[in-house]
């Protein structure tokens, strides 16, 4: 898990040091986070239905919920996180044109 | 941003993504494996999952045990809703998991254990008339000698393993 997270950073630093508009580079780890929640979300709904498929003498609606809803927190946690860094985008971008005028 | 540049960023863009997602994946799967994800599984499932399908009607299950047993609907249900009878099928289940998934031998229950347990749980529901706990001791008393091997005989398989 923290190979993980230290490769995320990795890419982040590597992605600011290509960019030379740090606001393109944040707007860009903004739709990067949004993108991978989606993602998320989709794995979820794919392991729902691998679930149904492979189970099918029982109900299984209440252990698909139990597992649907750990991907639903997992995928939000990245949709959050690309909001936030969108709206850092946006305020820092007002600021830059507040400071040209 | 010239064009090598472009291609480079698309590139750690699509990287990036790749190990988000599968970083928000893992941490599922972490979370799972920490909360001991098989025991919480088994406890969400109930006698009415075993004898309902998705959409809430009833399986084929449902009208076996109804026909086998003789009993209405109204006495069905008191035996779906048993706390007793729902607390028995965790430990069955459980019992059967590890028996199955762990292959530990002695987590297996013999056939008078089995039927003693079932008994235990069909005394301890308050809800059921005497004739009712008559009819599935009776049918108890008649499968006995299969019932160790029908419920360890169930396929218990693995999803992360297949």
């Amino acid at each position: 898990m923290f190979f993980l997270f230290f490769a995320i950073l990795i890419c982040v630093i590597i992605l600011f040091t290509l960019i030379k508009n740090k606001l393109l580079a944040l707007k860009i780890v903004s739709i990067v986070s949004l993108s991978s929640g989606i993602l998320v979300l989709f794995v979820g709904y794919l392991s729902k239905i691998i679930i149904e498929a492979n189970v099918n003498v029982i109900n299984t609606n209440k252990i698909v919920n139990l597992i649907l809803n750990k991907f639903l927190i997992s995928s939000a946690i990245f949709l959050i996180i690309s909001i936030i860094i969108y709206l850092i985008y946006v305020l820092l971008k007002r600021k830059k044109a507040s400071k040209k005028i | 941003m010239n064009k090598r540049n472009i291609v480079l960023v698309s590139i750690v863009v699509v990287i990036l993504i790749v190990i988000c997602t599968i970083t928000g994946t893992y941490a599922v799967v972490i979370n799972v494996i920490n909360e001991n994800g098989t025991d919480k599984i088994v406890n969400e499932i109930d006698i009415i999952d075993l004898v309902t399908n998705d959409d809430g009607t009833y399986n084929d299950t449902y009208y076996s045990v109804k026909n086998e047993l003789d009993i209405t609907e109204s006495e069905a249900d008191l035996l779906i809703t048993s706390i007793p009878l729902n607390k028995t099928l965790d430990d069955i289940l459980k019992s059967v998991i590890e028996y199955k998934l762990h292959n530990n031998n002695e987590a297996r229950y013999s056939n008078d254990e089995l039927c003693s347990m079932i008994e235990d749980a069909i005394n301890k529901t308050t809800t059921l008339s005497t004739q009712l706990k008559n009819k599935v001791l009776e049918k108890l008393a008649y499968y006995k000698q299969d019932v160790s091997d029908y419920v360890y005989d169930i396929e218990v398989v693995s999803l992360g393993d297949s």
